[in-house]
């Protein structure tokens, strides 16, 4: 690929990526008429006896001196479009794949779990039965994950049960970190003895039984148009998520950094899509 | 950029007046790359105007009044072998806005009121 072939797919991308989500007559007319001026660009300056790197360079710099107006032109696009583009953006994306993106990441991270413990300091002292059990068991629970995504499609009952016997594992790790967390927050209250153990369990058992009655409310069948409901939860359920994924690093020490990371920002963006349903931030 | 209503934006006066350039020589329309090469030719802007500035610039005129769209036929650009064009004409109001901006004696000054409907 040419010097100005890269640069044309530099802007390209970042002209989809701008208005991915807009209203489709504004975005296939952005789209094709950037398109349409590279490929005028281009072949105005061949003629010219500009090189591709002068052709490059000059495509790139009316993409770089053009990017604010790109975002106002964006933002426009949001307020015109007003709530019921916000709306369906929010539920064609979130609420289709988010579950997906989570579901993957878990795998990921429990089958990254399951081998790192493996081969861990203690490898010197040979290779226990719960090594290997551990192997086994978050291997498999991470593969299943991702085979229930992969025919999730295809067998629509099957593949999301297959998620859901595959995340288990680190849920059950995530909800030991948020019980110990807050076991430990209990303790530093202070008092002597283990009294702080049933409140990490209870605040283990009270986030199990939140998320399940999240999960099960929002795949019930709605009564009645409850999608500005749903949405309005959308904030809450970054939160929490963004709240796990930290208390899992934290917890049990796997992933620490980018979990608190990306805890942090799950969360931001939770409170993020609050301010602007609410216009201000909780 | 926030303005009076009915007060053309520099980049605004800088494509009308291209507009009536290309206009004088023969062309009635003209796409989005070959005014900002007219642009720079006739001394409006120092160098090709970005894109994201120039199509929201075209954006904006259109729903002004100022110009007016259409994409050419789909088999004219397949016989070229490249992609469809959008080509823009100045409108009546257009062009009576770009003659009182040409017949000014001091250069286009920003902000110039020219009697426009509010945008």
């Amino acid at each position: 690929m040419k010097t100005f072939g890269l640069a044309e797919t530099v802007v390209l991308g970042w002209v989809w990526l701008y208005t991915l989500g807009s209203e489709i007559g504004a975005r296939n007319d952005r789209r094709a008429e950037i398109e349409s001026d590279l490929w005028e660009h281009r072949n105005y300056a061949a003629p010219e006896g500009d090189g591709s790197s002068v052709t490059a360079v000059s495509i790139l710099g009316r993409w770089v001196a053009g990017i604010p107006a790109d975002l106002s032109w964006r933002a426009s696009q949001i307020r015109r479009s007003g709530r019921t583009t916000k709306e369906s953006i929010m539920t064609s994306i979130l609420s289709r794949y988010w579950w997906q993106a989570l579901a993957a990441f878990t795998a990921t991270v429990t089958i990254y779990a399951g081998i790192r413990q493996f081969f861990t300091d203690e490898v010197s002292a040979g290779v226990s039965t719960g090594k290997i059990i551990a192997l086994v068991l978050f291997v498999a629970a991470g593969c299943l994950t991702l085979l229930g995504l992969a025919v999730h499609r295809t067998m629509p009952r099957r593949g999301p049960l297959m998620v859901v016997i595959g995340v288990l594992p680190a849920a059950l790790v995530g909800l030991l970190g948020i019980g110990l967390i807050v076991g430990l927050i209990a303790s530093l209250a202070g008092g002597e003895g283990w009294w702080w153990l049933p409140v990490g369990v209870a605040s283990a058992v009270a986030t199990a039984a939140g998320v399940g009655a999240f999960g099960a409310w929002w795949h019930a069948k709605p009564a009645g148009d409850t999608t500005i409901l749903r949405i309005s939860l959308l904030p809450v359920a970054f939160v929490l998520g963004g709240l796990v994924a930290a208390s899992v690093g934290v917890g049990v020490g796997v992933f620490t950094i980018p979990l608190l990371l990306i805890g942090g920002v799950s969360c931001l963006i939770g409170i993020g899509l609050w301010s602007r349903q609410t216009g201000t931030a909780p | 950029m926030r303005r009076k209503p009915g007060a053309l934006l520099p980049i605004e006066e800088a494509i009308l007046a291209a507009g009536l350039d290309l206009r004088r020589s023969g062309s009635t329309e003209f796409h989005g790359f070959s005014i900002a090469k007219r642009m720079q030719d006739i001394g409006e802007a120092q160098r090709l105007t970005a894109h994201g500035t120039l199509y929201k610039a075209l954006g904006r005129m259109e729903a002004a009044g100022l110009l007016q769209s259409r994409w050419e036929e789909p088999d004219l650009a397949l016989a070229e072998g490249r992609p469809r064009r959008r080509l823009y004409r100045m409108t009546g109001t257009g062009e009576r806005a770009a003659s009182t901006i040409r017949a000014g004696s001091e250069r286009p000054v920003p902000g110039r009121r020219v009697g426009l409907a509010p945008s």
